[in-house]
């Protein structure tokens, strides 16, 4: 029973299929609220209101012709989508989506998890970089060195944020500082500037608008992605799917209390809170234009990481005061 | 200063170089001076009077006059008349000093006679090819009366184009000749260290379509406002108006006033919709979409109302020389006083929401410098040098059609910035719902029918005309030498464009490479008129017609 168990943590929920399914489904809600944002109507004609479109996407690039340039490095061109989808996906695996029983401790929940989730996210990172290094075109390398110049500056911002709720709770594991929450719901509130903190710098981890820096379409084409074509792209689109669902998976288990109550009311929290994150995602994007590189790290530096740490000290405090 | 002091001022300092002087209509003077003397004489038009430089225009005249000539093209602003500087070259061996090192807008002018006309410029600066093509071959010069306009020389690769070399420690990064930014052909070659740019390099024109030598070899004065109005997709009707306005100041053509108010009212939608079309392209360009999908949509009523009016979206095919071809019943004002103030009111919704918004600002604030002094020296127009606090606008400096009846500000800024030139084209559209309804009220009171100057006599031949029209990207003059055959012997266009985009090197220079797209889209770049090129796809046999319903129907299936 437990092996089995496993196996559908690992292939179904929320594993592989789940993480398929649900991140082109959060792809079209964040195209639709995009959409209404602008007064559009976004994919209309896939599925019920366009509901299919980002699988079509995703079936049309796969069946498209994959170009490998001839002056790239064609080994590290071809492994880092692979490389970069496959952190992502692990990094799935380690969301608390399962309320396993104290009795059995699920494999992937583990004191630490928090710092190996939120690691396993940054890899993506590193590979666009290596992707744009890999694809010698001068467009890719901006593109890639921008990725690196944001990672430096969102980074930082990010771990202190999820510092601050995993102090306040005590642990390094996910489920238990969900736990923690859950008894005590109103401590959510303590932590409302590392939230916002967090939330913007998931924003600039998925280089959306105002932070969509290193591929900005006007300035640099499609930056580190440019040569990429066929099913490499295709991998690193749904990678960026995936990256958000689990990105916002993180956050709502850290900020919004978890997803309790076993394996349907928990689902449905998890869908719930995830569309929540994924709303303030996409509102944030129709309402900004792209900073420039240099504003960024200034914004990051000045604002993001202070209010991180403004916020570190204040759980410190409060942590003292409550005990 | 009036005509008679300029005379004066040029006979004194350039002395036995001053040839004589004409005025061949009210607001223009022609002066003739030897080429000797015309660095000169340009140099005390451009430093010691108001003068403003338009542009040099070359011209064949070897069949009446037994010469080339070249035009150099001078507006006093708020004295309200042109001043022209008539240059003769040698009919053998063409050859007329450079000016370029007093004007530096006069640099392309002077390249692109060279290159189509065969006219030498000894001292110019940078005397690589402009507009020719890279495998043109030498000592073709396609404007030349002999050379017949569907001949098509064969390839001389080895004529490839230099670009300039590397400055030391720099990458090149190159925009163009297809980038998704630019809508059409055109090649920024950036020198860059990093993220700054250290030096840049241009090359356009990939697309010349020769539109000047079918006017003067094919097309006559009843088609070519047609051809001129499809110089541009955006601002057709500007060339369009520009063209009828020559031909009308030239044989001395009467407009009916309704006329001049109908075109006042198609020239101020054309503005209003181009704003709109800016401003959501500049959003796109910096990444805010939501400003590309809101403008964009608020402007559909407005093309919709074109279409209403002309029975094209664009591409009117309004004007003909004395007049316009469709009237605006008085049935249809009610109409289109709705859909401005609909979109007034959505404007100042725009308005207020980008004023105040703070990405916008720390993206568009202090990139894209361009002060008085750079705006003079390079002849700069329209919004670009409104924001670098010069108030023209040949709207109010050379009132055409209606503009002298209506009551409007001309809006500058002094931030000489991308910034700048935003808010003058929001704020300028403001202006233009203004002009619009007060021309309404006038249609309202004109007779209706009353719309067009029948012509019973030739356009007499040797008359000469400029016009200036104010198109949303800036001031648009076009120059005519009428000719024999109910065709020009000479007729130039200098779109907004021409002058705006050699100043993108000097905005660019030393700022990031993410600003290079929106300092480019600042001036509202219009490659194809400065290529004066377009494709027009023309369907034959059955076309069926969608209309409005029809069409958003579909669209929201």
């Amino acid at each position: 029973m437990d092996i089995l168990k496993i196996f559908l943590y690992l292939l179904v929920y929320p594993g592989l299929l789940f993480l398929f399914v649900y991140s082109t489904f959060v792809e079209w809600i964040d195209r639709k609220l995009y959409a209404k944002f602008q007064n559009r109507m976004g994919p209309m004609y896939t599925g019920s209101h366009g509901i299919l479109q980002p699988i079509a996407d995703f079936v049309k690039l796969m069946a498209k012709e994959d170009i490998v340039p001839d002056k790239a490095d064609k080994k590290l061109f071809n492994a880092v989508p692979i490389l970069a989808l496959t952190s992502v996906l692990t990094a799935g695996l380690l969301l608390p989506v399962w309320h396993f029983s104290d009795a059995f401790q699920s494999a992937t929940s583990f004191q630490g998890d928090l710092i190996v989730i939120a690691y396993l996210l940054a890899l993506p990172s590193f590979a666009y970089f290596l992707a744009g290094w890999a694809s010698a075109s001068m467009y890719s390398a901006i593109g890639g060195v921008r990725v690196l110049t944001l990672l430096f500056a969102y980074e930082v911002p990010m771990f202190l944020a999820i510092l601050s709720p995993a102090v306040m709770a005590g642990s390094w594991r996910m489920a238990e500082i969900a736990a923690y929450y859950q008894a005590n719901p109103w401590y959510l509130l303590i932590n409302v500037f590392a939230f916002a903190v967090a939330v913007v710098a998931l924003q600039a981890k998925l280089e959306r608008v105002p932070f969509d820096i290193p591929h900005a379409e006007t300035e640099v084409v499609g930056g580190a992605f440019t040569e990429y074509s066929g099913r490499k792209l295709a991998m690193f689109r749904l990678l960026a799917d995936i990256q958000m669902v689990v990105g916002a998976g993180m956050i709502a288990a850290l900020f919004l209390g978890g997803f309790p109550g076993g394996l349907i009311p928990g689902f449905i929290w998890f869908v719930v809170k995830t569309l929540i994150v994924v709303f303030i995602l996409a509102a944030m994007r129709s309402v900004t234009a792209r900073l420039r590189i240099d504003q960024m790290v200034s914004f990051s530096w000045k604002w993001l990481a202070p209010l991180a740490l403004l916020q570190l000290v204040i759980v410190i405090f409060l942590k003292g005061y409550l005990q | 200063m009036t005509k008679q002091d300029i005379l004066s001022l040029l006979k004194a300092k350039v002395g036995s170089g001053f040839i004589g002087s004409i005025e061949p209509i009210p607001d223009q003077l022609w002066v003739e001076v030897r080429p000797e003397a015309v660095i000169q004489a340009v140099e005390i038009l451009h430093r010691q009077t108001s003068a403003r430089y338009l542009v040099s225009v070359g011209s064949d005249e070897r069949d009446i006059k037994k010469r080339f000539a070249v035009y150099h093209l001078f507006t006093f602003d708020k004295d309200h008349f042109f001043v022209t500087l008539d240059v003769t070259a040698d009919p053998h061996t063409p050859k007329v000093p450079s000016i370029t090192n007093v004007i530096a807008g006069a640099n392309w002018s002077e390249r692109e006679i060279r290159d189509l006309l065969g006219i030498q410029f000894p001292g110019h600066p940078d005397p690589r090819r402009l507009v020719l093509a890279d495998d043109w071959p030498a000592e073709v010069y396609p404007l030349r009366k002999e050379f017949d306009y569907s001949r098509k020389p064969e390839s001389h690769p080895e004529q490839a184009y230099q670009f300039k070399d590397n400055p030391p420690g720099t990458t090149v990064v190159a925009m163009g000749p297809y980038f998704p930014v630019f809508e059409e052909a055109t090649y920024f070659r950036l020198y860059v260290e990093g993220e700054k740019v250290v030096d840049v390099d241009y090359r356009g024109f990939y697309a010349h379509r020769g539109i000047e030598k079918l006017g003067d070899q094919t097309l006559t004065y009843n088609q070519i406002p047609f051809m001129a109005e499809r110089i541009c997709g955006i601002c057709g009707f500007v060339h369009n108006v520009s063209f009828c306005k020559l031909v009308e100041h030239a044989a001395d053509i009467k407009v009916p006033r309704r006329a001049d108010y109908i075109r006042t009212i198609m020239l101020e939608l054309e503005r209003i919709h181009s704003h709109a079309l800016w401003l959501g392209v500049a959003g796109h360009i910096i990444g805010f979409d939501t400003v590309l999908m809101q403008t964009w949509r608020m402007r559909e009523p407005i093309m919709w109302l074109c279409e209403k009016i002309t029975g094209n979206r664009k591409t009117y095919g309004m004007n003909l020389i004395g007049g316009v071809r469709r009237d605006i019943p008085k049935a249809l004002v009610p109409e289109i006083r709705t859909k401005i103030s609909n979109m007034e009111k959505e404007w100042l919704a725009v308005l207020d929401a980008v004023k105040d918004d703070t990405t916008l600002r720390m993206r568009l604030e202090k990139v894209g410098i361009l002060n008085k002094e750079g705006c003079h020296e390079w002849a700069a127009v329209g919004p670009v040098a409104r924001a670098a606090d010069l108030d023209m606008d040949a709207r109010k400096d050379h009132p055409y059609c209606a503009y002298d009846a209506v009551e409007f500000k001309v809006i500058t800024a002094d931030s000489n910035d991308v910034w700048g030139r935003t808010v003058v084209r929001i704020l300028e559209t403001l202006e233009s719902f203004k002009i619009v309804n007060q021309s309404l009220d006038a249609l309202m009171e004109l007779p209706e029918g009353d719309i067009i100057t029948e012509i019973r006599q030739d356009i007499p031949a040797g008359r000469i005309a400029i016009s200036a029209v104010e198109a949303p990207r800036g001031e648009d003059v076009h120059f005519l030498l009428t000719g024999g055959n109910n065709r020009p012997v000479r007729w130039r266009v200098r779109c907004p464009t021409y002058p705006n985009l050699p100043t993108i090197p000097d905005m660019v220079r030393g700022e990031q490479v993410a600003d290079v797209p929106i300092i480019v889209g600042s001036i509202d770049p219009c490659f194809s008129c400065t290529e004066r090129m377009e494709v027009v796809d023309v369907n034959s046999g059955n076309i069926r017609i969608y209309g409005q319903e029809e069409l958003s129907r579909w669209t929201a299936r």
